[in-house]
């Protein structure tokens, strides 16, 4: 079995992606400042508490709400609109996320009490974010450099590659 | 629900991958055109309907006041239960990424109320191209020659089923490729590749180099049976990848690339509109040095691309 080298040396093709990486990532953040103001802070807590309840641990998939919340964030940084509209926006970002990460995914699946959406009103909203969000729904996120920096966590604390594999 | 999820995790750990590919996202993330109407009635001329699917149609459109030919891709969603249909957000936010010549360029995205307007650059003058080039020749074997070591029996047999096995079987290919360097059923034409086949050989014989898990999945993967080959997510999982010595030149990582990068080619290739054929003839010695896809270009896995019907070459490197 071949062992690594101890310091992973990027090849020139690695680095670039790293460099792009880098570069992007910015453009699936929101605005400078964003999570400082107190009212943003405000709405984000109501969307998170929205999205905690409906996206309960039956749905096993963890990174769908988190990618709501990216989709969240960069919307709302956007269109500060939207204040009014967190409740809406919040859903349609998780069944956006839930579309993206999972085949079965309905809409009916939103349990219907607090807010009860009509899928037209969903399904307006639901595009005004793509628009807002230039269809780019495939954020980098700091999982992109999982690979990049497993070297690093190996030589730390015996990851190995089945725990990334399982990412 | 958790082997989908696999699936869908794969294609977008993908991303890391595929953002290697310097090409391929040479432009990518470039704003979509800003003065966006609301339909394509005010700017677009129909010219006619290129074809129709259950997605909706597409229409040969002329821009009123560039002149410019494109092709339109109208996605009739009114009736979805699910509002705007997943395969829908999925497609487009995987094109406003992808920019290659082999893949057909997005230039717009038109929302309305009830239907998207997906607006394509036109292709049909590469298909003209192509075929005069191969003086006419309309072998539909000629036509994905690129591909034919790499197709599955059931493919070869012409069956209409299509799966994911097809790709399985392809990786299978390319995974003995790496060992032996060459191509493991590199025939003249299909009935001698099925020949190859189906002739009994001994694979340890033949990959005396491969370590025996590996050997041992190579022939999962080379399973005669489509139903009874491995699936992406057994392959990922098999005991070849345990524990992995993880150079990234290694032929196991690049073999996970591979099969990681499988959901994405699929999602694509479901589309078949939105690929361009690519025209390198493996045969034809002014587009490949020596007859056959080199195989330094397996470096970089993630461009070659078993793909049956029309192939796709993410970014070949020289």
């Amino acid at each position: 079995m071949a062992s690594l080298p101890k310091f992973f040396v990027p090849t020139f093709m690695e680095a670039d992606a790293i460099t792009r990486y880098y570069e992007t990532e910015s453009s699936f953040m929101p605005a400078p400042g964003f999570y400082t103001d107190l009212d943003n802070i405000n709405i984000r807590r109501l969307a998170v508490s929205i999205i905690a309840r409906i996206w309960t641990s039956e749905y096993a998939d963890a990174f769908v709400p988190y990618l709501a919340m990216n989709y969240f964030d960069r919307f709302a940084s956007r269109n500060p609109d939207s204040d009014a509209k967190v409740p809406l926006v919040a859903i349609c970002c998780l069944t956006l996320a839930a579309k993206m990460r999972t085949n079965s995914f309905s809409v009916d699946m939103i349990p219907a009490g607090i807010y009860d959406f009509n899928h037209t009103t969903i399904r307006t909203m639901e595009l005004r974010i793509l628009d807002g969000l230039q269809w780019q729904m495939r954020p980098v996120t700091p999982f992109s450099f999982l690979d990049h920096v497993y070297p690093t966590f190996l030589h730390i604390a015996g990851f190995t590659r089945r725990c990334m594999n399982e990412i | 629900m958790t082997e989908e999820n696999a699936d869908a995790q794969s294609s977008l750990n993908l991303f890391t991958q595929l953002v290697q590919c310097k090409n391929l996202f040479g432009h990518a993330h470039a704003t979509l055109p800003s003065n966006r109407p609301d339909n394509i009635e005010g700017i677009y001329e129909v010219m006619g309907i290129l074809g129709e699917g259950s997605f909706g149609r597409v229409y040969r459109c002329k821009h009123i006041r560039t002149g410019e030919i494109v092709a339109i891709k109208q996605i009739d969603f009114r009736y979805d239960q699910n509002a705007v249909p997943s395969s829908l957000i999925r497609e487009v936010s995987l094109l406003r990424e992808l920019n290659h010549d082999n893949i057909v360029r997005l230039l717009n995205v038109l929302s309305t109320e009830t239907y998207v307007s997906l607006v394509f650059e036109l292709l049909d003058q590469d298909l003209g191209r192509y075929i005069s080039r191969n003086n006419g020749v309309r072998d539909p074997w000629i036509r994905k020659p690129a591909t034919r070591y790499y197709r599955a029996p059931e493919i070869l047999l012409d069956s209409s089923q299509y799966s994911t096995g097809v790709d399985l079987w392809s990786v299978g290919c390319i995974f003995g490729e790496m060992v032996t360097g060459e191509p493991i059923f590199g025939t003249k034409n299909s009935f001698d590749e099925l020949d190859a086949i189906f002739s009994p050989t001994d694979l340890s014989y033949i990959f005396a180099d491969l370590e025996p898990q590996g050997l041992h999945l190579l022939k999962m993967l080379l399973c005669l049976d489509p139903k009874r080959r491995v699936s992406v997510e057994g392959a990922l999982k098999h005991a070849y990848f345990n524990d992995l010595p993880d150079h990234p030149r290694s032929r196991r990582y690049r073999l996970i690339l591979l099969l990681k990068s499988l959901p994405v080619h699929n999602h694509l290739r479901t589309k078949g509109f939105i690929l361009k054929a690519n025209f390198q003839d493996h045969n034809d010695p002014a587009t490949s040095s020596n007859g056959r896809v080199p195989a330094d270009s397996l470096e970089n896995v993630i461009s070659c691309t078993p793909n049956s019907l029309p192939v796709l070459y993410l970014a070949c490197s020289k």
